[in-house]
């Protein structure tokens, strides 16, 4: 079991990546003032026009590419000591804020703006995951192996 | 040579996933309190910093209003407004200079204001009209009025699709039963094209369009010539 959590670095490096190119594309969209492909499911373009889309005039999906660059960021980092202590919190801290604000964005989806972004929901979905796998991860990988293994250089 | 055989011991420990050695004293607890307090206060910070960021340009009348007349009917001065939910320079003018209005002239009883539409913006004008007509049905055009301009967003983004449209009737409290079959049956569809239509014969031509007393306001955003246009239609009054 801990020698599969291990590994989940590397899981969390691919879903990252995935939401990059998400925010990435919604960005895009928003500053090329394109409309976003939305294949029919929800409201993508009403979602992202509103008020709540920014923050202070940066828009959200620029927000997003920054978190998902700093996951894949600490994801990496962390593949590289799969059981360092620090490394797996700043992961867990930063999976955490994001599907924080993620909620609260989806909140608003749903009770504000009566609309749904298919785009923002895949998002959340994978920060939730994310944020649950980094918590399983916290709570399992055994706390005595909490450094990283042994350097066989040494 | 010590150092390197307890290494290789430690290694194969870790690789059994236990260690024989006393776990060494862990901050993980502290960390992940740490790392927690700072994540919701990222995410405190980002949902109080939109709110506060976000622009004041909302549109609320405090006048009393009677069906499409905000203020006194009473009052001497008549400005007619031509306006279409979806045009965004009408929401600024209502945010500002009819907000400006209503606080210095139609409070005061000495203006009221008639709403009149001109939807000419697509498909989202019309039926956002048309809600609105529903609305008036029930006494409620202003709130209605207040409520479509505050969720402006991109023309024909979805902001006034139907199904929005009978959300924020619900919104306002109106009997959604009522609005629904008013709206469904498109009972004002052709009283609000008659209405745009009146509108162009007057020459509208765009929106927001003001006439004080019937006649057009050049430039709205000039608040002090829109007062003097006012201000003289008032003494005129006052004259006769």
């Amino acid at each position: 079991m801990s020698r599969l959590l291990t590994k989940l670095p590397y899981l969390f490096v691919l879903l990252g990546c995935i939401g990059l190119g998400i925010s990435v594309y919604l960005a895009a969209t928003h500053y090329g003032k394109k409309p976003i492909a939305c294949g029919g499911l929800g409201e993508c373009d009403y979602v992202n026009s509103s008020e709540y889309a920014s923050v202070g005039g940066v828009p959200v999906s620029l927000l997003g590419v920054g978190l998902y660059a700093s996951l894949v960021a600490s994801a990496l980092l962390w593949s590289r000591r799969p059981l360092d202590e620090k490394r797996m919190v700043l992961y867990w801290g930063l999976a955490l804020s994001g599907a924080g604000y993620a909620a609260y964005l989806t909140y608003v989806e749903l009770a504000v703006l009566h609309a749904i972004c298919v785009w923002c929901v895949v998002s959340a979905v994978l920060l939730a995951l994310s944020l649950a796998l980094a918590t399983a991860a916290l709570f399992l990988l055994p706390a005595s192996a909490t450094s990283a293994p042994p350097d066989r250089r040494r | 040579m010590k150092a390197s055989r307890s290494g290789r011991a430690s290694q194969a420990n870790w690789r059994r996933g236990r260690s024989r050695r006393p776990a060494p004293p862990t901050d993980r607890r502290k960390l992940v309190v740490f790392a927690g307090i700072a994540a919701v206060l990222v995410v405190a910070g980002l949902i109080v910093l939109g709110g506060v960021l976000r622009k004041d340009d909302t549109v609320q009348f405090a006048s009393p209003a009677e069906g499409f007349v905000l203020g006194s009917p009473d009052a001497p001065v008549l400005i007619t407004a031509w306006e279409d939910f979806q045009c965004p320079v009408c929401k600024t003018a209502n945010a500002s200079v009819l907000k400006q209005i209503d606080a210095e002239y139609v409070s005061t009883g000495k203006v009221r204001i008639q709403f009149r539409q001109f939807p000419f913006l697509g498909d989202e004008s019309a039926w956002a009209a048309e809600a609105s007509q529903c609305a008036a049905d029930q006494q409620m055009f202003w709130a209605y009025h207040d409520v479509l301009f505050n969720a402006q967003r991109a023309e024909n983004s979805g902001a006034f699709s139907k199904t929005h449209l009978k959300h924020m009737a619900a919104d306002v409290g109106l009997d959604t039963i009522a609005f629904e079959t008013c709206f469904d049956e498109g009972r004002h569809r052709d009283s609000v094209q008659a209405e745009k239509s009146e509108g162009a014969k007057l020459g509208v031509a765009g929106t927001p369009t003001f006439f004080v007393d019937g006649q057009r306001v050049a430039d709205w955003r000039d608040y002090a010539a829109f007062k003097t246009l006012i201000e003289r239609a008032l003494a005129k009054r006052d004259g006769s």
